[in-house]
């Protein structure tokens, strides 16, 4: 009798303590052998896998065994419009593989795709769609939310639910999710949590941390939506990659912070939001901080905006380009006991003379105008309107009402730092280019018919009616300090004209160019089609494409994403047969960081031609090309000369001045020491060259000898020979003296006729 | 330059120095959706639970959450001439004082505070049966946020202390 009992415990030990290998997989299809999911799961025990196959299944269900729930062929539960559709209600759930659909919609009852009220539960790889909520963990620790597909219900945005809601979860991990028409993705009461590589579009808070401790949000796309991020009541939050864009709600933060304690924001792309980043009570303890560093704030109405109460805001190494206003003292009043240091300032108006990238004179944000609109936000209407600038005029020409700086920062960089690897922003939805590229000329008359954006083009500019000059410039004189970089430079530009800007590095010839877009303070006079720069910015940049030195496109957009940003920044329409003519059209979905560097300055000058100004400039355009690609993007800046473009472009190249210049102005140190046809500068010291040449000390009279001979007057210097030659000619010498048997072993190239100096 | 400049300033002062003048009997406007609440600067968008009270100067705070409207009322001290909430069964205003207010941490208020307002106590005694919240008077919950006594704890392993 005890034997027997022995062996029903052994028995019953091995029924309900089964080892892992003997897990086993039900299959649920509308065939069998099970026909619904609850039937399977009725006959499941923990360790089970049911695998249910494509069909519809009623919801709801509910998992309270710790299976494995895998979709096989999307299978659909469908909650018919009532209640919470799935349930998880054991730890260790695994369920994928699923669309989820039609929750009721009661908020009270925070009717969802798929609740999980238990620990350690994966929910990965379903589709959820028409659901209030879509994934909502109640006291759901260590789960993991992975790879789903949440579409909100089709409602108003107060009536929708959160799409993904973490509620009293610590240690979850939210990763690789694409969200769309939620209301928000809500973080509550949750410490460690981490969440990656998400896709949030158009919902109201892209992410709404409250009381969520050690967090990591990392590269996760936050686009479209009212606010982008707002982040609360939470230590050590770390945001980090992330491109957060384009969310103009009413308040159109792209992340707020309030009271958020040692928070870093590192790495970020702010781009076109209503304000970047807005900080308020942050950090909220006299012993935390917060740091701002790496960041790009780029296109935003509002770069930063601060409430002037707030303190331990550092700002370090972020590039803020571009904006409406860069940083806003909410309210009015002065920022104080915040660290700005070594960021990259797009107005900015000084200079690197030692070229170390820092500029040597700080970055003050001291607009007049700028000051009134933080305390009266109604006179937004007017930034950037001649009323504005006249305003800054005046506070420049008498300092009595200059505003006391907003913000100081002591080391401004001179070029912006971008950071690379972000996530790219979603395709633009009614872009004119999504065609394909083969299909751009035949559907440009279709497009130009039916296209709905964007809303308003602004007519091209039209070039000086009759005898007026292109560009006028009189007494041009800039200093920067003590440093006089231009001096009393005049020259005029008519329509039609090719002028470059010839000299040595620092004679003045890109200080020139910013002076022509009304980017630096100057003494005299420039006029560009009639308009002054400084008092009539807008209207003067409109006759105006800009091709920049430095390119600082962001590496992963895609060249239609870049020209779509540009393009509604200009409130253009590119033009396909330019894209075509550019040799663009063709990469149109490539990343910029994969073009080559022929193929970025091809895209400089798309965005510069983006609204057909008549006057280009283009600022050392070819100075970090090869040879080849120099010889192609010259070739593209020809037929622009020969399409009537009017062309205003410095270089220190010889041989693009000879090609492409009907007058060369050069300069020298600041002055303007020539103005004249390219012929007529080759006996100019400035514009030949001295080919030194190293020979055997034996030969040195007889190169001379035949030098002479050739109409070359060479002279000694110790052991080598000095020729002076005219640029297109550099070579000539040699050849000739190797053609008399005579070795060149070396030679070097200098600027200037050493002999005339 | 001139003129523009004066049309600017004009302009600046007309903004500053307009100010419709607010009836504190009458329920203040919010704008859903697109009015910041004053405390926490999210925007406001459900009726049920916003708040707003009108100062003695004519000016409106307006809340996304009753417990925000406490928070800065005891935080900033302002005159308030009335203060309003939402009835939760019918998202119609009341004057504050007049209502019966239900607070659970069972409730999911939009900042998380859990409390909400009733003109009926009924439906105020049946939730809060079923959240097992307590029911307090307008007056009451302005004593315990005056005390610091509101407040929403951090999650179970957080510290983190919203007052």
């Amino acid at each position: 009798m005890r034997r027997a009992r022995c062996w029903a415990v052994v028995l019953g030990l091995l029924v309900g303590l089964r080892a892992p290998g003997w897990a086993r997989t039900l299959v649920v299809s509308p065939q069998g052998p099970f026909t619904t999911p609850a039937a399977a799961l009725a006959a499941a025990q923990a360790g089970d896998t049911i695998e249910v196959q494509g069909g519809t299944y009623a919801g709801p269900l509910v998992v309270d065994k710790r299976v494995r729930l895998v979709g096989r062929d999307w299978p659909v539960l469908d909650g018919g419009g009532r209640g919470t559709v799935v349930k998880l209600t054991a730890a260790g759930i695994v369920f994928s593989g699923f669309v989820i659909r039609g929750s009721g919609a009661s908020l009270d009852q925070e009717n969802s795709g798929i609740a999980v009220e238990a620990p350690d539960v994966v929910v990965a790889h379903n589709r959820l769609a028409d659901t209030l909520f879509g994934i909502y963990l109640r006291q759901a620790p260590g789960s993991v939310i992975r790879g789903n597909v949440i579409d909100g219900k089709a409602l108003p945005v107060p009536r929708r639910g959160d799409a993904i809601r973490v509620w009293y979860s610590n240690g979850v991990h939210i990763t690789g999710n694409t969200v769309r028409r939620g209301r928000d993705v809500v973080l509550w009461y949750s410490t460690a949590l981490s969440v990656r590589d998400n896709v949030v579009q158009d919902g109201r808070y892209g992410l709404h941390f409250m009381y969520c401790d050690d967090a990591r949000i990392e590269h996760n796309l936050l686009s479209g939506n009212s606010v982008g991020a707002f982040l609360m009541y939470s230590r050590r939050l770390h945001l980090h990659r992330n491109t957060i864009a384009h969310n103009r709600g009413p308040s159109g933060y792209g992340v707020g912070l309030k009271d958020m304690d040692d928070a870093v924001l590192a790495a970020n792309l702010f781009l076109d939001n209503r304000v970047g980043a807005f900080v308020d009570n942050s950090p909220r303890e006299v012993t935390s901080t917060t740091r701002f560093q790496d960041n790009v704030f780029a296109f935003n109405d509002t770069g930063v905006s601060l409430l002037p109460s707030v303190r331990r805001n550092f700002f370090s190494n972020n590039s803020f380009i571009d904006n409406g206003e860069h940083v806003q003292v909410a309210g009015g009043g002065q920022l104080r006991g915040n660290v700005w240091r070594g960021n990259f300032w797009s107005d900015y108006a000084g200079f690197d003379a030692d070229g170390d990238g820092t500029g040597d004179l700080p970055y003050r944000a001291e607009r007049l105008f700028e000051d009134l609109l933080d305390r009266y936000p109604s006179l937004r209407l007017f930034l950037g309107s001649p009323a504005a600038q006249a305003i800054d005029f005046a506070a420049r020409a008498f300092p009595l009402v200059r505003p006391q700086p907003k913000l100081v920062d002591p080391a401004p960089r001179m070029a912006p730092a971008l950071p690379q690897g972000l996530p790219a922003l979603p395709r633009p939805r009614r872009w004119p280019l999504a065609l394909s590229a083969t299909g751009l000329l035949a559907a440009g008359a279709l497009l130009a018919l039916f296209t709905r954006w964007p809303p308003r083009v602004p007519a091209p500019a039209a070039p000086p009616s009759g005898s007026d000059p292109m560009l006028a410039v009189k007494a041009l004189t800039v200093r920067y300090g003590s440093l006089r970089a231009v001096a009393q430079v005049s020259f005029e530009v008519r329509a039609g004209e090719a002028v470059a800007l010839w000299g040595p590095n620092g004679a003045g010839k890109t200080t020139v160019l910013r002076c022509l877009l009304g980017l630096l303070p100057y003494q005299g006079e420039v006029r560009v089609a009639g308009l002054d720069p400084r008092r009539q910015g807008k209207a003067a940049r409109r006759h105006v494409g800009f091709v920049p030195q430095e390119l600082h496109f962001h590496d992963d957009l895609s060249v239609q994403e870049t020209l779509q940003l540009y393009a509604r920044l200009k409130k253009a329409v590119p033009d396909a047969a330019l894209l075509q003519r550019l040799g663009l059209a063709a990469c149109l979905p490539q990343r910029v960081g994969e073009l080559s560097g022929g193929m970025k300055q091809r895209l400089a000058l798309a965005v510069a031609l983006l609204a057909d100004p008549p006057l280009l400039l283009l600022d050392e355009p070819t100075a970090n090309l090869d040879a080849a690609a120099r010889q192609d993007f010259l070739r593209l800046v020809a037929a622009l000369r020969a399409s009537g473009k009017t062309l205003i472009f410095s270089s220190h190249r010889q041989e693009e001045v000879l090609a492409l210049a009907d007058r060369v102005l050069v300069l020298d140190k600041g002055r303007l020491v020539a103005d004249a046809a390219p012929a007529a500068l080759r006996q100019l010291p400035a514009w030949q060259v001295t080919l030194r040449l190293h020979l055997p000390g034996d030969r040195l009279e007889a190169a001379r000898a035949t030098l002479a001979a050739h109409g070359y007057a060479a002279h000694r210097n110790g052991r080598s020979l000095c020729v002076a030659v005219p640029p297109g000619d550099r070579g000539r010498p040699i050849a000739l003296l190797l053609e008399a048997g005579i070795p060149v072993p070396d030679f070097d190239l200098e600027p200037g006729n050493h002999e005339e100096a | 330059m001139w003129n523009a400049m004066a049309v600017v300033l004009l302009l600046a002062l007309l903004g500053a120095g307009c100010r419709s003048s607010v009836d504190p009997d009458a329920p203040p406007d919010i704008r859903y959706g697109e009015d910041a609440c004053d405390q926490c600067r999210m925007l406001i968008s459900e009726p049920r639970y916003a708040a707003a009270y009108v100062t003695r100067q004519g000016e409106v705070r307006r809340f996304d959450d009753i417990g925000d409207m406490l928070l800065y009322d005891a935080a900033h001290g302002e005159e308030v001439l009335r203060f309003w909430v939402h009835d939760y069964a019918t998202a119609a205003w009341l004057p504050a004082a007049q209502a019966v207010f239900v607070y659970s941490r069972a409730l999911s208020t939009p900042m998380a505070h859990g409390i909400v307002a009733f003109g009926d106590p009924q439906p105020a005694r049946e939730l809060a049966a079923r959240v097992q919240g307590e029911i307090l008077s307008f007056a009451e919950l302005r004593r315990r946020a005056a005390a610091g006594h509101l407040k929403v704890e951090h999650g179970p392993a957080g510290s983190h202390t919203h007052r």
